[in-house]
């Protein structure tokens, strides 16, 4: 709940605004309707033009163009520098000639350029992955070799080690099922896949359980806006 | 192969090529720290993306421009759309070159405070071609007593009326001027405290204040305008924007999964096999787990929950993530290679 | 009226009357007990304020899952100042910006007002670097720089980092005793899973994910990868739990409110998943 001044005519504009986009959008469960479709475009033109404004505030300008244009030397008092200036950031102006590839997309001629530059995004990414991957997976890989019988205080933890030996086979069932490079002939081949596909219902479940909460909650904190935040201000408005 | 997809497969190629052998290879080569340049690379990486950020913006216009032009169906909704794109960039822009201009203000007295460290600096390192200490200290002294004199005169001139009166704002600032008021005071005390004549001992411990007292001057003055600036008329149109129109609609537009995952849930979770019943009793098990009314059915839900979740969903989970992720890298190696690239390459005259 | 196949109008306006009920009358009870929550209540309870380091913080949500992760940030973020270890908070998505400023805000404000005379402030009490872009590139850059301040140099408000108390000793990644991530966007998360460490050196790692990426974030729990989680909006509620039963003086927050009204929402769907059941099982066997 927010606390809001009602004095203050901006911040009281701001929630009535906010509870009528919200309801704006409801109304779509009712049916598909002019008033929804505008308000979503306006989200739309809202979320792009602060993001535009934003790469250029939050990275290029401070990062690239502050430095390269030599904006942040200082001149002191007895005419010496705070830092000299780097020559070797004029090689910035090479990604960012290169960067500017990206608007041969418009063009039929030279639309290939641009596929140079996205192809050079793509392949960097594809360069990340490798170490992503490793540094990712061999925790996840180490961590499932788990032991199956489990000792405690020199005795057998039963309870353990059947976690241990349903999370191994649960693994390894799940991992075959999606096998499908070979044919599963064997009837045990065929249990073990059936198996994980058994025991992969259980993990949606539990997606569907969690799923449930995260939707709610989104749905729970709109209403606790419209109740708390959005009515108290309306009636202020209307004077009750 | 033609000349041009040599050279797009050539880029792709070389754009992988540095993040694979910063992972293969170690740090260090013969003696050379090789990744010593990573951050200035890595920026580099950054920047061709970053000079993407005008294609949102012209291909929103295309689409929704011409919708306009030629009043297709649907143009109003082009014109909200347009509106609120060049509105939001104009109002955030603003209150961007307000933020610039604040730390402008400053910028005298941050630099001074850099200046009185750097004085100290040289002199232990004896750095040649500087003025003698002292000389340089006297004019830190001139220089910073004028501009805290001009920073001083900046504030006070400004208009704390827009505040609404017994506001938390309006406290923090009274706060903050009474802290702006010491700190003055304290640059006054340590600006008096320079050596500005030769000594036998030179102590730089004033260097020292000045720098600490200079800092806190200049980041409690852009406090000061900062809480002030709050309540400018371009601030408040930013506000009602950003929380009014676009929290609020994006909120509302994720919350309608709320409703439509009830009506699924009615109208779709049936058991009709065994599968769908596992899967049903499990997703009850979590549900009740994780609310806070089945301690009053049975308390052992939330254990259950938990042994759902860190057992078999943690080892099905992982298998498929396990899966997920060799795919992952088999798809980046392709594509790094160029392996996958008719698609990509598809659609340009090439 | 064919119950089997309830037009689906209904069943929205039964969720919104049967969730706003609570809501309005303003009912909460005690959470549910969340087990990841208490690991990262203990990890953030064990740091050590005398010592130098900060927390490092990233928001990585905008409004589409602020009703989670908000509420996530502003527990932990409560008990870090509490604590006095200094936060540096920082975004790798670029909606997150207002709310890298409100939470620690709010947070601040709420002790304030809870201990009067003690001061919680910027600068020293956290940091704000703001939207970074960059993603994964950025974050590898974190464990390879040795002068942290000169990689970021100035916070969202334009001071240099080396002159602010909290990140005046700034330097390498082992400064940061502890990262917390919030965020429901998995592949963001994941940037920091892949790349927030040195070959020798891993802070303690806590995230608030949103409920739908639950089952992923546990498989991080059990690799170690991750030391302590708070599951959506329930997690928050339970460590907003734990933070009362250790601060008595401190005032309810609004979680427990919403977790309840999610509570009522999981109930509602179960009667709506059984009533379905039953309702399509009488058709079945009338057909």
């Amino acid at each position: 709940m927010t606390v809001i001044n009602y004095g203050d005519s901006w911040q009281l504009a701001t929630v009535l605004v906010g509870g009528i986009a919200t309801l704006a959008i409801f109304s779509f469960l009712i049916k598909e309707n002019p008033v929804y479709r505008i308000f979503e475009h306006l989200f739309i033109g809202i979320a792009a033009g602060f993001g535009i404004v934003f790469s250029i505030q939050r990275f290029l300008w401070p990062n690239i163009m502050v430095p390269l244009l030599g904006l942040d030397i200082d001149v002191y008092p007895d005419g010496t520098l705070s830092h000299s200036y780097n020559y070797w950031l004029l090689l910035y102006i090479l990604p960012m000639v290169f960067g500017l590839l990206f608007y041969f997309l418009y063009s039929k001629r030279f639309g290939w350029l641009a596929k140079v530059v996205i192809g050079f995004q793509l392949g960097a990414s594809g360069g990340l992955a490798f170490k992503g991957f490793f540094n990712e997976m061999i925790p996840q890989l180490e961590k499932s070799f788990k032991p199956l019988v489990v000792f405690s205080n020199g005795e057998v933890n039963y309870w353990q080690s059947f976690e241990h030996i349903l999370f191994v086979f649960t693994l390894l069932s799940v991992m075959y099922y999606f096998f499908f490079s070979f044919k599963r002939e064997s009837r045990l081949a065929q249990g073990f896949a059936g198996s994980g596909r058994w025991l992969m219902m259980i993990c949606f479940g539990a997606f569907f359980g969690s799923t449930v909460m995260a939707r709610m909650a989104l749905l729970v904190e709109r209403l606790q806006f419209l109740i708390d935040d959005w009515s108290p201000a309306l009636k202020y408005l209307f004077g009750a | 192969m033609n000349y041009r997809k040599f050279i797009i497969r050539l880029f792709t190629f070389l754009g992988g090529i540095y993040f694979f052998l910063e992972f293969v290879l170690p740090g260090k080569v013969a003696g050379v720290q090789i990744d010593q340049y990573h951050d200035q690379i890595s920026r580099g990486f950054i920047v061709v993306g970053a000079m993407a950020v005008g294609l949102g913006l012209i291909n929103l216009l295309m689409v929704h421009g011409s919708k306009i032009i030629f009043r297709r169906k649907g143009a109003i909704n082009s014109l909200a759309l347009l509106s609120g794109l060049f509105l939001m960039m104009f109002v955030s822009g603003s209150v961007w070159l307000a933020d610039l201009n604040r730390a402008n203000s400053v910028r005298k007295i941050t630099s001074l405070a850099s200046f009185a460290e750097r004085i100290a600096q040289d002199y232990q390192i004896k750095k040649k071609g500087v003025k003698p200490y002292y000389v340089r200290n006297q004019l830190l002294k001139d220089a910073a007593f004028k501009a805290l004199n001009e920073l001083d005169n900046s504030v006070n001139k400004l208009d704390l009326s827009r505040l609404p009166e017994s506001s938390t704002d309006s406290t923090l600032l009274k706060s903050l001027k009474r802290d702006f008021t010491v700190a003055m005071m304290e640059s006054d005390n340590a600006l008096a405290k320079l050596q500005v004549s030769e000594s036998d001992k030179p102590d730089f411990s004033a260097n020292n204040k000045v720098k600490q007292s200079l800092q806190t001057v200049a980041f409690l003055s852009r406090e000061i305008k900062s809480v002030l600036y709050r309540y400018s008329t371009i601030r408040r149109i930013y506000t009602l924007l950003f929380d009014g129109l676009f929290v609020s609609l994006g909120s509302a537009m994720f919350s309608l999964l709320g409703f439509y995952i009830a009506a699924a849930a009615y109208r779709a979770f049936r058991i009709k096999s065994a599968e769908s019943t596992l899967m049903l009793l499990a997703a009850l098990l979590v549900m009740l787990g994780q609310i806070p009314f089945s301690i009053w059915i049975w308390d052992g839900f939330t254990d259950i929950r938990l042994w759902l979740l860190s057992v078999p969903n943690t080892a099905a989970f992982r298998a498929i993530k396990i899966g997920a992720a060799v795919a992952g890298l088999v798809m980046a190696i392709r594509m790094w290679l160029s392996i996958e690239s008719e698609s990509f390459e598809r659609g340009t005259e090439l | 009226m064919n119950l089997a196949n309830l037009d689906r109008r209904i069943v929205y306006l039964l969720v919104f009357l049967a969730l706003s009920i609570p809501l309005v009358q303003r009912y909460s009870v005690r959470p549910a007990r969340m087990e990841s929550a208490e690991k990262l209540y203990r990890i953030v309870q064990e740091l050590d304020s005398e010592k130098k380091g900060v927390a490092f913080v990233a928001l990585d949500f905008g409004p589409n899952t602020k009703a989670e992760n908000q509420a996530q940030a502003e527990v932990v973020i409560e008990h870090l100042m509490r604590k006095r270890v200094p936060v540096v908070l920082f975004s790798l998505y670029a909606l997150a910006e207002p709310f890298l400023k409100l939470v620690p805000e709010r947070v601040a404000s709420r002790l304030m007002k809870e201990h009067p005379g003690e001061k919680w402030v910027y600068g020293q009490d956290w940091v704000n670097l703001g939207y970074r872009p960059g993603a994964s590139l950025l974050i590898q850059s974190i464990p390879k720089s040795d002068d942290l301040d000169e990689l970021f140099k100035k916070d969202v408000r334009g001071n240099d980092l080396k002159d602010l108390p909290a990140t005046r000793h700034f330097k390498s990644l082992k400064d940061i005793v502890f990262l917390a991530e919030f965020t429901g966007l998995v592949g963001v998360f994941q940037n920091y899973v892949q790349f927030f460490r040195s070959k020798d050196y891993v802070p303690k790692f806590g995230h608030g994910c949103t409920s739908i990426t639950i089952p992923e974030a546990y498989i991080y729990m059990d690799s170690g990868q991750l030391n302590g989680l708070l599951e959506g909006i329930a997690g928050a509620a339970w460590y907003s739990e734990l933070l009362m039963r250790d601060n008595p003086e401190r005032e309810i927050d609004s979680s427990a409110l919403i977790n309840t009204g999610l509570g009522v929402a999981h109930l509602i769907l179960i009667a709506l998943i059984v009533f379905g059941n039953v309702m399509g099982f009488l058709e079945r066997k009338k057909s």
